[in-house]
């Protein structure tokens, strides 16, 4: 067990002030992925775990301990970086074997362990090769084999799948979903890919210039984001943003015009709004009805069509409002002809003009 | 119409012109005339035409006596003399070398300083350096011997450069001063290109000072270390300049290029001074071969 606990931390680097009071809970066996955008301290913040960084002030607990002053190997966790970092002069196996050699394990269960990490990824075949006679994807593999032998309460990641090329990136990230199931470990992740995010994790925490912007399940996020950042990072192609005016307020709902075209009464509140304000719609290309009706709609020219064949992205536009519609596949829509889009009220998000969600 | 490679053929010839030249008059030229020397008798009368007299200035038997470079003990005992120099200063190079550049990359306010400091003795020119030692080793007015005196451990001054016992020692150690900076600049830049994230992971995997340098950093830095062996290696091989301007006579300290030296142009034994010449070529080439295929330094490339 190895819960880790993120409490009022601070970091600076120089003047810049990179990780803003951030605490966080993160449950043990549980797969944890720390998502921003480059620069929001998400490489910090898993470094700060590890031990490779001073934290400013706050404390970092594993498992109940305070490891604020600890080095990385008294924390009892295993570190896969973006670039591999493997030892360019060892083989695979004293790759694998050099924490447990470092510990002065005996020569069998150094053996042992290696060769049980091997089996699991599956680079029993390479043991004895240095890292450059390997391809990128079985790199990784083996910069997870190390990680895996030494068998740590809290395994951190930091981008490992960005240097793989598209395939094998898939590939590989059904492989780390089965080994967290397999290993039980606590696991800690970061990347700026949102599906990554949203296919790998158990929690997703969106970090945005050093501050928490939401933490929650994938579906959590993704369909009732707390703002409009996270609303716009989570989710391919983005979630649209109208913008928009409060027409009227009732004691559940709040009523909308989409673009002076139509009125949409939306089930979201906010106690702070009032009638007139400027709001942003946000709703989510897929939740577009298009050519059909719906509690609300629009009409425009489709400017840009691209088919990827399962689905197809229409590209709008209506006084520089961009918006992006999903239809099927098999689409019969050309650029230039007017299509009417439907906004399904339940479906709509509300963003005030500092980006809060309505609830 | 020529093919695109054929006209990059051709101006790859024409760029090696100049180099060709210049390495044909400068190395080719120089070497085959002194092995052409070595073959003859010259002297200083008959330096213009001399006689072509086969291998006798290497080895001959002459009534039952043996004469030539190879059957003098001084020749040899310059060979030893080189040898002993070569091993001992640049093992001392190189572990001094490696201390400054771990030193010099130390981030603080003194690095810049620390860094010219480090590098001031291999700007100096090796005649202020063999002066500047001489005169701090000097037996009667030298700083060493004062402190030396004042603190007791000898009672009345040595000639450090002269004395047979110690003027080996001191050379070894003013060439360790001099060249130690060259070794450290080559390792610096080993260690600056060190991927920093291999580093980290060390350190996850539990490394501390001592086992990061000896398993992970040492073994990295290798291939520099190997080319700066090489380097230093070759140089100290060919040492004249700092055993010539401390004792040229001293058969104590005597290298093979002082010797061949001595031969030609103090004796101006041309022929002979060329066969001992040839022979210093010919046993720097073969420990540079062997050297070379030991450390697979040509590998370089594959090994990393």
């Amino acid at each position: 067990m190895a819960d880790i606990n993120i409490n009022t931390v601070n970091k600076y680097f120089g003047d810049v002030h990179v990780i803003k009071d951030v605490s966080l809970d993160i449950k043990s066996q549980s797969f944890t992925v720390l998502v921003g955008p480059s620069g929001c301290g998400k490489s910090t913040m898993l470094r700060m775990i590890a031990g490779l960084e001073d934290i400013n002030s706050g404390t970092i607990s594993i498992d109940g301990q305070v490891v604020n002053d600890l080095p990385p190997k008294q924390r009892n966790i295993a570190m896969v970086f973006q670039s591999y970092a493997l030892y360019p002069h060892m083989t695979v196996f004293d790759n694998m074997a050099f924490g447990l050699k470092l510990e002065k394990r005996s020569k069998d269960e150094i053996n042992e362990r290696v060769n049980e990490a091997a089996r699991i990824l599956q680079i029993e075949d390479y043991l004895q090769r240095k890292p450059k006679q390997l391809s990128g994807g079985q790199r990784q593999r083996v910069a997870i084999g190390r990680a895996i032998t030494r068998k740590p309460k809290v395994f951190l990641f930091d981008e490992p799948l960005s240097n793989l090329d598209a395939a094998l990136r898939v590939q590989m990230r059904v492989e780390l979903a089965k080994l967290h199931n397999e290993l039980e470990a606590t696991m800690i992740y970061v990347t700026h890919d949102q599906t990554e995010a949203m296919t790998l994790a158990d929690d997703i925490v969106v970090l945005d210039t050093g501050i928490v912007s939401q933490k929650g399940s994938p579906l959590e996020l993704y369909d009732r984001p707390n703002n409009m950042f996270v609303g716009g990072f989570i989710g391919s192609p983005k979630m649209n943003f109208i913008s928009s005016k409060i027409l009227s307020k009732s004691s559940d709902a709040t009523e909308v015009d989409i673009m002076g075209m139509s009125k949409i009464s939306i089930p979201k509140m906010s106690a702070s709004s009032s009638e007139g304000d400027s709001v942003s719609l946000g709703i989510r290309p897929e939740h577009l009805v298009v050519n059909g009706d719906s509690d609300g709609s629009w009409e425009s020219k489709v400017f840009v069509v691209e088919k990827l064949g399962d689905v197809t992205y229409l590209y709008l536009e209506k006084d520089g409002e961009p918006l992006v519609a999903e239809t099927e596949g098999h689409s019969e829509i050309k650029v230039g002809d007017t299509v009417k889009v439907g906004f399904p009220a339940g479906r709509c998000q509300l963003f005030d003009s500092s980006g809060q969600a309505f609830k | 119409m020529k093919s695109v490679s054929q006209l990059r053929k051709r101006t790859a010839l024409i760029f090696l012109i100049p180099v060709t030249i210049v390495l044909l008059s400068s190395a080719l030229y120089p070497l085959i005339s002194t092995l052409y020397l070595s073959l003859t008798d010259a002297e200083l009368e008959n330096f213009l035409d001399p006689n072509y007299v086969g291998f006798i200035n290497y080895l001959e038997n002459y009534e039952g006596m043996w004469y030539g470079v190879l059957a003098d003990s001084l020749f040899w005992n310059s060979v030893r003399n080189t040898i002993v120099f070569s091993v001992f200063s640049v093992s001392l190079e190189v572990i001094l070398g490696i201390s400054f550049a771990l030193i010099m990359l130390i981030e603080n306010k003194l690095k810049w300083f620390v860094r010219a400091a480090v590098l001031i003795p291999w700007a100096i020119p090796t005649i202020v350096s063999a002066r500047m030692f001489e005169w701090m080793l000097q037996d009667q007015f030298g700083i060493f011997n004062y402190i030396l005196i004042g603190i007791g451990i000898i009672e009345q001054g040595k000639a450090w450069t002269t004395d047979p016992q110690t003027s080996m020692i001191v050379i070894i150690i003013i060439d360790a001063w001099k060249t130690s900076p060259f070794v450290a600049i080559l390792v610096y830049a080993g260690l600056k290109a060190l991927p920093n994230e291999v580093l980290e992971a060390g350190k996850v995997d539990g490394t501390n000072g001592i086992t990061q340098f000896y398993y992970i950093i040492f073994p990295l830095i290798l291939p520099a270390i190997a080319v700066a062996i090489v380097f230093r290696g070759l140089d100290a091989l060919r040492v004249f300049d700092l055993i010539y301007l401390i004792n040229a006579g001293s058969k104590d300290i005597m290298s093979m290029t002082v010797y061949a030296r001595r031969e030609m142009f103090e004796y101006s034994h041309f022929g002979f001074g060329a066969a001992a010449s040839t022979m210093l070529t010919l046993i720097i080439g073969v420990i540079a071969v062997i050297f070379i295929q030991r450390t697979r330094l040509h590998k370089l490339d594959e090994m990393e």
